[in-house]
């Protein structure tokens, strides 16, 4: 079977060299240069994202995780982490970072805080959803 | 000469010399003809196609972010512009059933006297086969590239592209081997 896909290739690669290859005309590259010096020139300051594509994908994921927490934990916001905070209490975890938690999730838990979180991270999901379309339109 | 690489080219032109883009042309203009022509088969719209695809890419320069090679995203560029051309020409003016001839110009030598057979028989077999088979085929024979590379371009995966270029490889092995059969 393999010798047989080998003598295949081999026919076909002859076949092929025999074809004359195809070569755009002699006056190709003057017609795109022509083309090009009507537009205006490209700019050297190049757009770089805030971060790149993995920063994003993981920052999404903290997203959906806290929209899920949201919905999961109770209809008001207030409320999300300090149910989330009582349920830790009951852990182990909890006694390790007790210190720094309490203080984080005070932080956390204003739902002005928490909102523009949640904002801020959902503009950087679109922002990386308009670099993928122009990556595949480009 | 020293041979600079497209990276060297892209930052000239990004600096403001439009003449060293002529470099990146020159460099891969025959790779980016050969998806064309294998495409859309009529050598004036593939020159136009191949032809837009540059300026778009030096349009999209400061956008190219160096994930990739320079080639290979060129060359997602002409393969996604030739797409887009042949479903114009499919839901356009042509239908579907209408088959396009196959540019004469790629059959073999210069003179018509010397044509060899099994050539002839091959850009037959290559004219009957579907714009994208045909455009696989072409880049793995004609240009060289590899299965990774061309997965890249035309953003099948790698194991599609695989069966795709030995199913090619088969029928047209096949159609060469029964037409020669048939000349004996």
């Amino acid at each position: 079977m393999e010798e047989q896909t080998k003598h295949m290739n081999n026919e076909l690669r002859e076949a092929f060299q025999k074809l004359k290859k195809p070569v755009p005309g002699s006056d190709f590259t003057a017609n795109v240069m022509n083309s090009i010096e009507e537009e205006a020139p490209v700019s050297q300051i190049a757009y770089t994202p805030l971060f790149n594509r993995t920063v994003w994908t993981v920052l999404a994921a903290i997203v959906i995780v806290l929209l899920v927490l949201t919905i999961w934990m109770g209809s008001s916001t207030d409320s999300v982490f300090s149910g989330f905070l009582s349920e830790m209490n009951q852990g182990q975890l909890m006694n390790v970072f007790s210190t720094i938690n309490g203080k984080i999730i005070r932080i956390l838990s204003s739902s002005v805080i928490m909102l523009s979180l949640i904002a801020v991270l959902a503009a950087g999901m679109i922002n990386m959803l308009i670099f993928q379309r122009i990556d595949q339109a480009g | 000469m020293k041979q600079e690489d497209d990276n060297f080219y892209i930052r000239q032109v990004l600096a403001g010399d439009v003449q060293a883009f002529s470099r990146l042309v020159d460099r891969h203009k025959e790779m980016v003809f050969t998806i064309a022509i294998g495409l859309l088969s009529v050598r004036e719209e593939a020159e136009e196609a191949s032809q837009d695809a540059f300026v778009k890419a030096y349009r999209a320069l400061n956008a190219f972010k160096k994930e990739s090679k320079f080639s290979t995203w060129l060359y997602r560029i002409v393969y996604n512009e030739c797409i887009t051309r042949l479903r114009k020409r499919k839901n356009g003016y042509q239908s579907l059933d209408d088959n396009i001839a196959m540019d004469e110009s790629f059959l073999l030598t210069e003179e018509k006297e010397n044509r060899d057979e099994r050539a002839a028989l091959m850009h037959k077999a290559l004219g009957d086969l579907p714009e994208e088979d045909r455009a696989l085929i072409m880049m793995y024979y004609f240009e060289g590239a590899g299965i990774d590379e061309i997965s890249e371009i035309s953003s099948l995966s790698l194991s599609n592209v695989k069966t795709r270029l030995f199913r090619i490889r088969k029928k047209l092995y096949d159609k060469l081997q029964l037409k020669i059969e048939a000349l004996i």
